[in-house]
């Protein structure tokens, strides 16, 4: 009984043995086509990240909606000044509480107070590089009313800010933004 | 006497392929986070140009004629009036809905597209226009204004800043 079951065992791994010769061997997974795909998105993805604008959409603002874009003067120098129903924030890395908008129009020290931050941010500009021409940015929510926004481009003149830009989202669907 | 090569040279040398799987690695690190830092939204910016003082013009009257008409925009609440200089008749366009609060319900905004794009056609030559919104229009319809008249080719916007005085109360 146990010479007969030595010599099947010895026939099975024989066997086993042959099937495991006739195997095809395991080809190599073809990852060149995969890697061609990912550098293309690499470098798409590369070239189209933007991380400025990121950086400028202000917490708690609805920007309004506009077809046009335009670039920032060269060598211009951007001071920021978000407009808030509640406060105006002024500044370009630190911000400042200038006041609420209404203090703005009624507070005749508040004008005073943001008029000398703003030439002094101005002159800071120049005094830093010649060339820097000082710039600001308007951000404000839709609902900010225009008188508030005239009164603070009317100042800004004053300080010598003459470039100024108003911030708002880019939307390339003409009818999106005039559709009812 | 012939020798036969040694038997270094007899073992086949077996195709070293490139090693892929750092690169591999990198990607997979790299084109997600490149993915998630990517703007949704972009920011665009609109330049306007401040009121610049008007000088004494007696002695350019020859240069006047060949400057191009004037053109300014006003913005009320209830409507938007388009004023061209030397034109007795402005254009207004009166509010489909005073009282909704999209400037898009409120105004035919196509249409103060089409007035701004034949006021280009008649005045090719101008590429300013003045727009003086009234105190209580809201930032996005002063913004869609300048939109607007950037798009039909007027690139440079005047702000009309009115003059304001104050007086203290006592």
């Amino acid at each position: 009984m146990s010479i007969e079951s030595n010599s099947i065992r010895k026939d099975d791994s024989k066997r086993s043995y042959k099937m495991n010769r006739k195997q095809p061997k395991v080809k190599p997974l073809e990852i060149t086509s995969l890697i061609d795909i990912l550098t293309i998105l690499l470098v798409f993805l590369i070239k189209n990240v933007s991380m400025d604008s990121t950086k400028i959409v202000p917490q708690g603002m609805n920007l309004p909606t506009t077809i046009s874009r335009e670039k920032l003067i060269e060598g211009g120098e951007i001071t920021v000044l978000k407009i808030y129903p509640d406060q105006i924030l002024f500044g370009s890395s630190n911000f400042y509480n200038v006041g609420s908008p209404e203090d703005l129009i009624n507070d005749e020290a508040t004008r005073k107070n943001f008029l000398t931050l703003l030439k002094n941010e101005a002159k800071n500009i120049t005094d830093l590089n010649d060339k820097s021409i000082p710039c600001i940015l308007i951000q404000a929510d839709n609902q900010i009313k225009c008188r508030y926004i005239t009164e603070l481009i009317r100042i800004s003149g004053k300080a010598s800010f003459a470039n100024i830009y108003f911030s708002s989202l880019y939307e390339t669907d003409k009818n999106k933004i005039l559709g009812n | 006497m012939v020798q036969r090569p040694s038997s270094r040279r007899m073992l086949k040398q077996e195709a070293s392929s490139l090693n892929l799987l750092p690169i591999m690695n990198l990607f997979i690190v790299i084109i997600p986070m490149l993915l998630s830092i990517t703007a949704a939204v972009k920011i665009a910016m609109l330049a306007i140009d401040l009121q610049a003082p008007s000088g004494d013009d007696n002695d350019n009257s020859e240069m006047v004629e060949d400057l191009p008409k004037r053109i300014d925009l006003q913005l009320f609440t209830n409507r938007i009036v388009i004023k061209v200089q030397d034109v007795d008749k402005n254009i207004t366009l009166y509010a489909v809905d005073s009282n909704a609060v999209a400037v898009n319900k409120r105004f035919n905004l196509y249409q103060l597209d089409d007035e701004l794009r034949k006021l280009k056609k008649d005045n090719e030559k101008q590429t300013e226009i003045g727009i003086m919104p009234s105190d209580n229009i809201d930032f996005k319809t002063l913004m869609l204004a300048i939109d607007l008249s950037k798009q039909n080719g007027f690139v440079t916007i005047n702000y009309k800043v009115p003059s304001t005085q104050y007086r203290k109360i006592n």
